[in-house]
């Protein structure tokens, strides 16, 4: 972890953002790559004839 | 000047941009590993469609996977041969080890390579042609083999249980133009009621998969790692989430069964009834007991066997016009059995008259080589292997293939 005691104070808070925002984005794009992986499957499962759990919804 | 509003709640944690960068990146990969898979044969010992890697058990194999399979087991230096049709050319009642197309394969040699592509209740345009038609251009040696019964053929679309593989080849672009079947897919997509999931399923399933290839990758998972959900063939865990390569090819052997248990009287009264009837439809009798056709039937039949298959692709293809068990014939009155013969006679003059190779089977079978009213035993499948093979060679012949 860097230590921001040893970074100017008025770079502090704009690191600290920057960091959380780029945690932000990495996290998205994960839970996004998983939504894909569920979409995907999901496609799959409705072209069979034994329909997925979704379809209750219907 | 205004500084932006810090987000809250979830949007504290999520970026709208991120998420979307991350599900297009994830179906890209998925697209591209679903290509990539099915460019290589995983069904390795595949022997034929055995009903743990079929419909019946909510596996669907796609085109491309077929085709693999094709690749795996025929050189560019050999004529390919497809086996299509139903269950009796699939070989039910025939173990693995001895079922008719192992025998094919025998008699025709290296020069050729037998794939069997049947399915159960398939009609002849059904999956295996299908997949023979997508590889026209890259084993265009090849002869494509299904059944049909006296005066009957199918739609240019095949049956309802195996289109998945004929939407899968045609939104991929990998039929041939055929207009009487490019309507028939027209109008059965123009007809699909969209409160109908099964065929709006089919029809947007095909589309997208066209894109995203997710059948061939979520086939090699169930395949190869893990089946994921229980089906009615196999509903209890642990097995039916076990891959299906897990699952050997364990067709039953009619030659084990004893007669009574496949004879019951109860199959009999059945069977013979439908023997009976089976070219029924097609002729009236005259006073003499000989036989006139009715007015429509040979027509009808000449239509929906010309649609059946692209012009191109009918002399490469091979129909079997197959018989019922004599046990059940030889109970029936001369003139039936003089209609059976005459059907048979008047249905194989039709396809060859359309430009397809036809042959009759069954004929010097005896009751050994049935296992029922129409399936073949090891026996019956030998014969019939022999029949094929002659044939094959001269249609092989005939098409240049193979020089004499």
């Amino acid at each position: 972890m860097m230590d921001l005691t040893q970074v100017p104070i008025w770079l502090r808070g704009r690191l600290k953002r920057d960091l959380t925002g780029a945690g932000r984005h990495a996290f998205s794009f994960l839970l996004g790559l998983l939504a894909a992986l569920v979409l995907d499957y999901v496609l799959y499962r409705i072209g069979l004839p034994s329909k997925p759990f979704i379809y209750v919804a219907f | 000047m205004s500084t932006p509003e810090k987000p809250t709640g979830p949007a504290r944690l999520m970026s709208p941009l991120g998420f979307a960068l991350g599900m297009a990146a994830g179906l890209a990969l998925l697209a591209w590993k679903g290509r990539e898979v099915a460019a290589h044969d995983w069904h390795a010992g595949f022997t034929r469609f055995h009903p743990m890697i079929s419909p019946e058990a909510m596996y669907e194999p796609t085109v491309d996977e077929m085709c693999s399979i094709v690749r795996a087991r025929c050189r560019p230096d050999q004529v390919l041969v497809v086996i299509g049709g139903n269950s009796i050319l699939l070989g039910v009642g025939q173990p693995a080890d001895k079922m008719w197309t192992r025998q094919l394969q025998d008699n025709l040699g290296d020069r050729y390579a037998v794939v069997n592509l049947a399915f159960r209740g398939a009609a002849p345009n059904d999956a295996g042609a299908v997949v023979a038609e997508a590889l026209r251009n890259e084993f265009p040696r090849q002869i494509y083999v299904a059944n049909e019964i006296p005066f009957q053929s199918g739609s240019p679309i095949g049956i309802e249980t195996y289109r998945f593989a004929l939407l899968d080849a045609y939104f991929k672009g990998r039929l041939l133009p055929w207009k009487p079947r490019d309507r028939a897919i027209s109008s059965y997509l123009r007809a699909t009621d969209y409160r109908d999931f099964g065929v709006m399923d089919l029809e947007v399933g095909a589309k997208l998969d066209s894109w995203l290839y997710f059948h061939n990758f979520w086939n090699w998972i169930s395949y190869n790692y893990h089946f994921t959900f229980g089906t009615p063939l196999m509903p209890h865990a642990p097995e039916a989430f076990w891959p299906r390569s897990r699952f050997e090819d364990k067709e039953n052997d009619f030659d084990s069964i004893p007669f009574e248990t496949r004879f019951t009287p109860q199959v009999v009264a059945t069977d013979l009834n439908i023997a009976r009837s089976y070219t029924a439809a097609f002729y009236r009798q005259n006073r003499d007991k000989s036989w006139t056709r009715e007015a429509d039937a040979l027509d009808s039949f000449l239509r929906s066997a010309r649609a059946e298959f692209p012009d191109p692709l009918k002399r490469r293809t091979l129909i079997l016009v197959g018989r019922n068990n004599p046990y059940y014939t030889k109970q029936l009155e001369p003139e039936i059995q003089a209609r059976d013969e005459l059907a048979i006679a008047d249905t194989l003059g039709a396809l060859e008259s359309l430009g397809y190779g036809a042959v009759g089977y069954g004929r010097d079978f005896s009751e050994e080589d049935f296992g029922d009213r129409s399936h073949l035993t090891t026996s019956g499948g030998a014969k019939l292997a022999a029949i094929v093979a002659s044939k094959l060679e001269a249609m092989a012949g005939e098409l240049n293939y193979i020089k004499p």
